[in-house]
């Protein structure tokens, strides 16, 4: 129950947390009173409506008194808290290792994680990721870290 | 009205190889996403925003526009096969569509829904072509306070999402504007950025788009094996092309039905952000409130179909209307049009139509086109997607992932963009799950920095005085119109309630 109440006041809190935030990273600013002139207003709604909400989905809770245990009722099982490990991990290694390296990686370990068969994983990680890397930084160039690979550059142009 | 050199030059830039090649290419882009449920054509578009930097500014935005079309149609056929409507947009087809198909006339289903689509898509991109310069010369009437009090007005389609609770909607709204104003304000200023050169320039929405939308879906399709849950659904489609002729010929019985359909959907599409989804839901109510036989809708009448599939592509001409006149976008995929448009340095809005009138043209008549080009591709279409439906998600959500990854990394190169994108999948999942429109959250980081921007300017104008806002007419006039629609809708929902 206390999960589900969390899960229900992410969202008004997490505004509560980002309009601190907001303040937090504000300062030194020039002529507050006209740069804030939108922002002001804004914050003050957003204070107000956010604990307005938190209010209603406590006194909600209350009433509909949430007993009901159900699993797939939680909006984040661990299947997608161990998919976001993998992303944010692809992302702390992108320019160490490189989009290339870093990507068939990430499309390896997700098929796996999801278990597809081993075959399919292989062919899939090993075209899909350099197919990308081709489009992007030979046909559409835009350019992509290459990171450790960055001595073999050369041998593509 | 036109402006018929720049008209001639447009036709030109676009009649060639390249530009017709990556029309082609668009269009069957479009079908494809559109096809595959919980693809929606606003990922569609922003899987395409990467290959459009190279291109010319035309042929980015033809690409654009033609997978946006043809996104919207391609909802249609997984809703009328499977009653999996790909795109929220085709979410009314499902009514009579998927009825028809119970009763065995997919292929006449399908083959009304590709001709009503592209008869909708053509009249509201003639209208796109008549209408667009008077609005842009209306839009040239405005200063700023006139702009602020539309950025407000576009805001207030937040309180006809229909969401659970009008309080959550516009929490998020106000949640997006904030984020919006993040950065350096006009008067240089910088607020919310701790001084981090990464947020010196903002958030930009399509991290925020591709977040909520596109890795939110991921997060939700891991759960399940295939996105069509049931097997029975998937091996229901088989395809004739005899049957789908014959579709498209009983379409034509529709006239007055196709008319005030694309009317509606015209006009729903140029509402900012009301879009496609809305447009078809009114169109297909008007049709049955108005119909002799109201009771034979939802049991797989074809006017229904018609209906819903002539407002939802009738939209995307609307909402051009208004992102390519004022710089509002009318829709979620409108908005990344914009965002592309503003990627090859063109400014929406009246300026455009100044400098860049053979592109203006141009584009409208490659949209024109597009539509015949989509006529041919549907039917092959309708053909091959009832295999791609059979694609596991082990292989879809892997595939998705990367494709949104490189789709942020590649707006600014930067992987500051990838972690902003996945942090707002992961609010995203809380929003869907507790209804809290993640629709409202784009719109105010779309209109955030405009209202911001116009307000700063206005108080600077006039001597901090914004008693303006309310003494200039057309201001006036806007500040009138969103007080209305903001009230309606409220008020629309408890007559409805006190009568159920």
């Amino acid at each position: 129950m206390k999960r589900i109440m969390l899960e229900k006041l992410f969202f008004p809190i997490l505004c509560l947390v980002i309009l601190l935030l907001y303040y937090l990273g504000t300062y030194d600013t020039p002529n507050p009173k006209l740069t804030m002139l939108l922002a002001m207003p804004i914050s003050y709604a957003m204070g107000i409506i956010s604990i307005l909400v938190i209010i209603i989905e406590v006194m909600n809770c209350r009433k509909k008194n949430l007993v009901k245990k159900n699993k797939n009722n939680y909006s984040i099982s661990k299947k997608v808290v161990l998919f976001l490990i993998i992303v944010f991990l692809y992302i702390a290694f992108f320019y160490v290792l490189g989009f290339l390296i870093d990507s068939i990686i990430l499309i390896f370990v997700l098929m796996l994680f999801l278990k597809l068969n081993l075959k399919l994983t292989l062919i899939i990680t090993l075209i899909f990721p350099l197919l990308i890397f081709f489009i992007f930084t030979r046909l559409l160039y835009v350019p992509l870290p290459w990171g450790i690979l960055e001595s073999f550059q050369g041998l593509f142009y | 009205m036109i402006d018929f050199p720049a008209l001639i030059t447009g036709i030109h830039d676009v009649l060639n190889i390249a530009g017709i090649g990556w029309m082609v290419f668009g269009v069957a882009f479009g079908i494809i996403c559109g096809a595959i449920p919980g693809f929606t054509s606003p990922m569609a578009l922003v899987v395409l925003i990467p290959v459009s930097y190279v291109l010319t500014p035309l042929r980015a935005m033809i690409l654009m526009t033609a997978c946006y079309a043809g996104s919207i149609y391609g909802g249609s056929i997984t809703a009328i096969l499977i009653n999996a409507p790909g795109t929220p947009a085709s979410a009314c087809t499902t009514f009579d569509g998927y009825q028809m198909t119970k009763k065995g006339y997919s292929n006449e289903a399908l083959g009304i829904a590709l001709s009503a689509s592209v008869i909708g898509g053509l009249l509201s991109y003639a209208c796109l072509l008549l209408l667009m310069k008077p609005i842009s010369i209306l839009a040239l009437k405005f200063g700023s306070a006139e702009m602020f009090m539309l950025a407000i007005f576009g805001l207030t389609i937040i309180s006809s999402l229909q969401s659970e609770e009008l309080l959550k909607g516009i929490l998020a709204g106000l949640l997006g504007l904030l984020i919006g104003t993040i950065g350096m304000a006009p008067t240089g200023g910088l607020r919310g950025t701790f001084y981090n050169a990464y947020l010196i320039d903002g958030i930009s929405f399509i991290p925020a788009l591709i977040g909520l939308f596109a890795f939110t879906e991921l997060m939700v399709l891991i759960e399940r094996e295939y996105v069509q849950v049931s097997n029975e659904n998937r091996k229901k489609a088989t395809f004739s092309l005899k049957k789908i002729f014959k579709g498209i010929k009983e379409t034509l019985n529709y006239p007055g039905t196709i008319l005030k359909s694309s009317i509606i959907g015209i006009i729903v599409g140029a509402i900012p952000a009301a879009g496609g989804s809305i447009a078809n839901f009114l169109a297909y109510n008007q049709t049955k409130q108005f119909s002799q036989h109201p009771e034979t809708f939802g049991t797989g009448d074809p006017e229904g179909v018609v209906a819903a599939e002539t407002a939802n592509n009738a939209s995307t001409g609307g909402a051009l209307i208004t992102t390519l006149a004022i710089g509002i976008p009318g829709g979620v995929s409108a908005a990344v049009i914009l965002g592309a448009l503003i990627l090859h340095g063109l400014i929406p809005g009246p300026r455009l139509f100044l400098d860049q009138m053979p592109l203006i043209y141009g584009l409208t008549f490659a949209i024109i086109l597009s539509q015949f080009v989509m006529l041919w591709q549907g039917l092959f279409f309708s053909w091959a997607l009832s295999h791609v439906i059979e694609i596991p998600t082990k292989i879809l959500v892997p595939s998705i992932a990367l494709l949104c990854i490189v789709g942020t990394y590649t707006i600014r190169n930067s992987i500051f963009d990838v972690f902003i994108m996945v942090i707002f999948g992961i609010i995203g999942l809380f929003m869907r799950k507790y209804g809290y429109p993640a629709i409202a959250i784009v719109l105010g980081i779309v209109l955030g920095p405009i209202a911001d921007e116009q307000l700063i300017q206005t108080s600077m104008r006039y001597g901090g005085d914004l008693s303006v806002l309310f003494t200039r007419p057309i201001s006036l006039g806007l500040f009138i119109l969103t007080i209305s629609s903001m009230l309606i809708p409220v008020y629309i929902r408890r007559k409805r309630k006190r009568k159920e």
